[in-house]
């Protein structure tokens, strides 16, 4: 059953209802729309001799919902030594 | 890897978060880092322990601290969530597990190094149904931290796994999207003849 509230209040109809503040939203989960997709692909194409495996393939990826919102922090705990280090 | 047959030729462009892996200032050893691939077939290090197995492309990095390579190695097999069945014989060979625990290994091994992007190349396609729900959790774990692409002839397993899905057919892309509206509302016939079992 529907119940609203202009049926248990006469007045309701005609006293004005002032406008509902917007909610705040939290973060979209996966902003497909405008994140830097993790994969962009533009007209791909690979070949293996005369075999033509993409015709120019072209999509974009979005980034995972991690991805798109801690990838900085994710990059930034990567403490990964220089190529270069020798030995211990 | 295309690079190392001498008849491939590639045209076109590949951005990885924005930046073309091929440029000229692009190092592939980073790129390769930034990219974590596991394949059809299980492929662990044969004459290496399951630590060994994981930890190899730190070291191949020059990571030598054991402790933090210890440490490393549990945080890779707890989100392959391999570490519960192997943390008591990490030295064991790796080829002693099964083929579903290899193939996760190879996952441990591959998130490892901290991707932000895993390539699964038909990664459940050798294994039986169950040591596949395996990985297909796995999988659905892993997609909150990683962006994942994994190639699938199995319709089912996209549907249940996958956020977005791309229709290749004979080189060409036929129609991407969102996977619940290629499986339910295709854009394309060959789409819907596809998902549908019409053919392939």
């Amino acid at each position: 059953m529907l119940m609203t509230t202009e049926a248990e209040n006469p007045k309701a109809a005609t006293t004005p209802v002032p406008a509902r503040p917007v909610p705040t939203q939290p973060p979209v989960p996966v902003a497909t729309g405008t994140a830097v997709p993790a994969i962009s692909v533009r007209n791909l194409s690979v070949s293996f001799g005369n075999n033509l495996v993409l015709k120019r393939v072209t999509f974009d990826i979005p980034p995972s919902f991690r991805n798109c919102y801690h990838r900085s922090e994710r990059l930034r705990q990567i403490h990964l030594p220089p190529l270069s280090q020798p030995d211990a | 890897m295309h690079e190392l047959v001498p008849s491939a030729r590639m045209e076109g462009e590949i951005r990885l978060f924005g930046e073309d892996i091929y440029g000229r200032s692009v190092e592939p050893v980073l790129v390769r880092r930034r990219v974590g691939m596991v394949f059809q077939k299980s492929n662990p290090f044969p004459t290496m322990s399951i630590a060994d197995n994981v930890t190899v492309g730190l070291r191949l990095n020059g990571l030598r601290n054991k402790s933090l390579l210890a440490e490393r190695t549990e945080q890779s097999l707890v989100m392959a969530a391999l570490w519960e069945e192997v943390k008591d014989r990490l030295s064991a060979p790796a080829v002693s597990l099964s083929g579903g625990q290899q193939q996760r290994l190879c996952i441990a091994r591959a998130l490892a190094v901290q991707p932000e992007v895993v390539l699964m190349d038909e990664p459940a396609s050798a294994l039986d149904p169950l040591a596949t729900s395996k990985i297909e959790d796995l999988i659905l774990e892993l997609k909150q931290d990683y962006t994942i692409v994994i190639v699938t002839h199995n319709m089912q397993q996209a549907a249940r796994i996958s956020a977005s899905t791309a229709f290749f057919y004979l080189g060409e892309l036929v129609e991407y999207g969102s996977t619940s509206k290629m499986f339910t509302n295709p854009g394309r016939k060959q789409t819907e003849d596809y998902v549908t079992g019409r053919f392939g």
